[in-house]
């Protein structure tokens, strides 16, 4: 079931998605200043007051381990640093967006986020404990990796069905399957609705990037290449997305290998204790997607 | 429950530790010497020693010595085993192994695979293998020749192993469809597996520690050498991890359990990493 012209069909579907709200656009415009301040971005996000609310609820979450609880979002930023809550925002806005329409038949949503948030959290782990420097924003480069997905989802849901489908029955790669089934993949069409929202560089090529790493451009590689690591570890921890159960030989990924020819160090760690221990953050990552889930519902929503 | 150990001095305690370390590389840490204490007063009570001292020298007598150190092993070794261990491990067995394993060697002429579970304790892991083995090739297991060699340095558990009838509660894990397969009910709460599986696994003493005894196990597909590493100090896991090493065959598989690694140990495994599992391919 090739489908023709879908680049051009899913840009109509991307084009009924809400636009990325403009205080986002604000947000990252800040962001980019070298003295932006405090009081600056907290009036941003303050603006909107739902938002407001969900990022102070994540914020005074487990995760990030406050010693007391936060109630104005300028405590919240200077605590936990603008582009943690600027990433915050982020989720709140695109899990907002990617939210399906009521009674729409969709993949399993619960799962996807969860993928995604383990990715986030396993890249900000591994880059702490083999002190590998990063400017970006990995835990929301590893939340918007795979909204290709969502995408594809929501053009057709049958052929999506079918793709996940036969990763299980055929114990194969969700990417094999998708350009199998559809000739195309979500890596790419991710890339297209980040494009689209004007989000940083970073972002897009950790979407359009992460499983062609070098095609990557040599400032945002070692990023892109943390986020498909983290993923592959993601899969390997049970927060997977797919039937896709083959083993993997993560010393001998391009992923593995980009960030260990900057960090050689790499080499000698014990990578397999690394994903035992992982273990420790399972409760993290479902929190996390509890609240993401929550937080960015109508109020009507209910399990 | 603590008054059924022996207390040992710090003395004691040292000579009956590098006593049993010698001779089977189980290393008593001072955290497990309470486990130790425990089960040693068996011993000493049914050879009439009247410390551990007394006790090493009557191992040491080699008339006596060589039954009684057997029984030695069979009292201080944990044997906690059963069907399906680690949902985890057992699918990427499953899921990958077994059928690539089929898959290289499913050729006139050969379809042959070996498989080694190491510290196969009662058997449980032996037997699984075979189930997994038998599931995966169906019909066209009659043309297949499956060693499963289950090896284990305490002859006890060897015995069950070979008598192949376990309790309900070691087959907790096992689908009923299977256990309807692969089993005899011989009484209320005793299964007996079907001699299909019993012809593909041979049980087999065997001593990790000790090179010799492990020769008979080389060029094997697959190794389990599963929750017995906890038991070598870091110098006797490092022989064994090489044995290993040596005798898998090129592009063979060893499992170790769940929380276990090779790490530190130089060796030319590739660590594959399952879903939730993880192994060492040569
Ligand atoms: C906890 S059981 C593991 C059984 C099985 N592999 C599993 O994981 O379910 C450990 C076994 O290791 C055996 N063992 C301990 N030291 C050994 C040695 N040096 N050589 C061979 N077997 C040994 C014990 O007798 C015991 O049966």
């Amino acid at each position: 079931m090739l489908i023709t012209n879908f680049k051009e069909k899913v840009y109509n579907c991307i084009e009924f998605l809400p636009p990325i709200p403009d205080i986002m656009k604000e947000l990252n415009e800040l962001l980019q200043k070298k003295d932006c301040d405090l009081r600056d971005i907290s009036g941003v996000i303050e603006k909107d007051p739902s938002l407001s609310l969900n990022v102070l609820k994540i914020a005074n979450s487990a995760f990030y381990g406050l010693p007391y609880e936060v109630s104005s979002m300028e405590r919240a930023v200077a605590l936990i640093g603008l582009q943690e809550v600027a990433s915050l925002c982020m989720v709140c806005n695109i899990t907002d967006i990617l939210k399906p329409e009521p009674g729409v038949m969709t993949m399993d949503i619960k799962s996807f986020w969860e993928h995604s948030v383990a990715t986030g959290v396993i890249a900000k782990i591994f880059c702490k404990e083999f002190n590998i420097r990063t400017q970006e924003n990995l835990y929301l480069a590893g939340l918007i990796h795979d909204v290709g997905k969502i995408i594809i989802d929501r053009f057709s849901h049958i052929a999506y069905d079918g793709i996940i489908k036969a990763t299980h029955d055929e114990n194969i790669a969700l990417i094999e399957a998708e350009k199998r089934i559809i000739g195309e993949s979500h890596d790419r069409v991710g890339g297209w609705l980040i494009e689209k929202w004007e989000l940083p560089k970073v972002f897009f090529e950790v979407a359009a990037h992460h499983h062609s790493l070098m095609d990557a451009s040599d400032g945002n590689r070692r990023a892109v290449a943390i986020i498909s690591l983290s993923n592959h570890i993601a899969r390997i921890k049970g927060f997977g997305f797919g039937g896709d159960m083959r083993g993997i030989i993560l010393q001998e990924t391009d992923a593995f290998r980009i960030i260990n020819a900057e960090y050689p160090h790499l080499r000698d760690q014990d990578i397999a204790r690394f994903v035992m221990d992982l273990d420790r953050a399972d409760n993290e990552i479902a929190g996390l997607e509890r609240m993401m889930n929550a937080g960015s519902r109508p109020k009507t929503y209910r399990r | 429950m603590q008054a059924a150990g022996q207390k040992l001095t710090d003395a004691e305690f040292n000579a009956l530790r590098d006593y049993i370390y010698n001779k089977s590389g189980i290393f008593f840490t001072e955290r497990n010497r309470f486990q130790l204490e425990t089960k040693i007063k068996e011993r000493l009570d049914k050879t009439g020693c009247r410390d551990a001292f007394e006790y090493v020298k009557h191992l040491e007598d080699y008339k006596a010595g060589a039954a009684e150190l057997d029984e030695l092993f069979n009292t201080v070794t944990v044997n906690e085993t059963s069907f399906f261990r680690d949902k985890s491990f057992i699918s990427a067995l499953e899921k990958n192994v077994i059928p690539e394993l089929v898959q290289k060697y499913d050729m006139p002429g050969f379809k042959q695979i070996r498989v080694w579970s190491a510290a196969s304790s009662s058997g449980e892991e032996a037997y699984t293998i075979a189930i997994l083995l038998s599931e995966c090739l169906k019909d066209a297991i009659s043309r297949w020749r499956i060693r499963i060699h289950a090896t284990d340095i305490d002859d006890n558990v060897l015995k069950r192993c070979k008598d192949g009838k376990y309790k309900s509660s070691a087959l907790r894990n096992v689908s009923p469809s299977l256990i309807e397969k692969y089993f005899d009910r011989s009484d209320a709460d005793t299964f007996s597996v079907k001699n299909n599986l019993k012809e593909m696994v041979v049980p087999a003493k065997c001593n990790l520690i000790n090179p010799a005894s492990c020769s008979a196990f080389s060029g094997v597909d697959l190794i389990l050498i599963r929750n017995v590493l906890i038991y070598f100090d870091a110098e006797s896991k490092k022989k064994v991890l090489k044995m290993c090493y040596e005798n898998l065959r090129n592009g063979g598989y060893m499992f170790l359990g769940h929380s276990e690694t090779i790490f530190g140990v130089t060796t030319g495994f590739k660590m594959v990493s399952f879903v939730n599992a993880t192994a060492y391919r040569k």
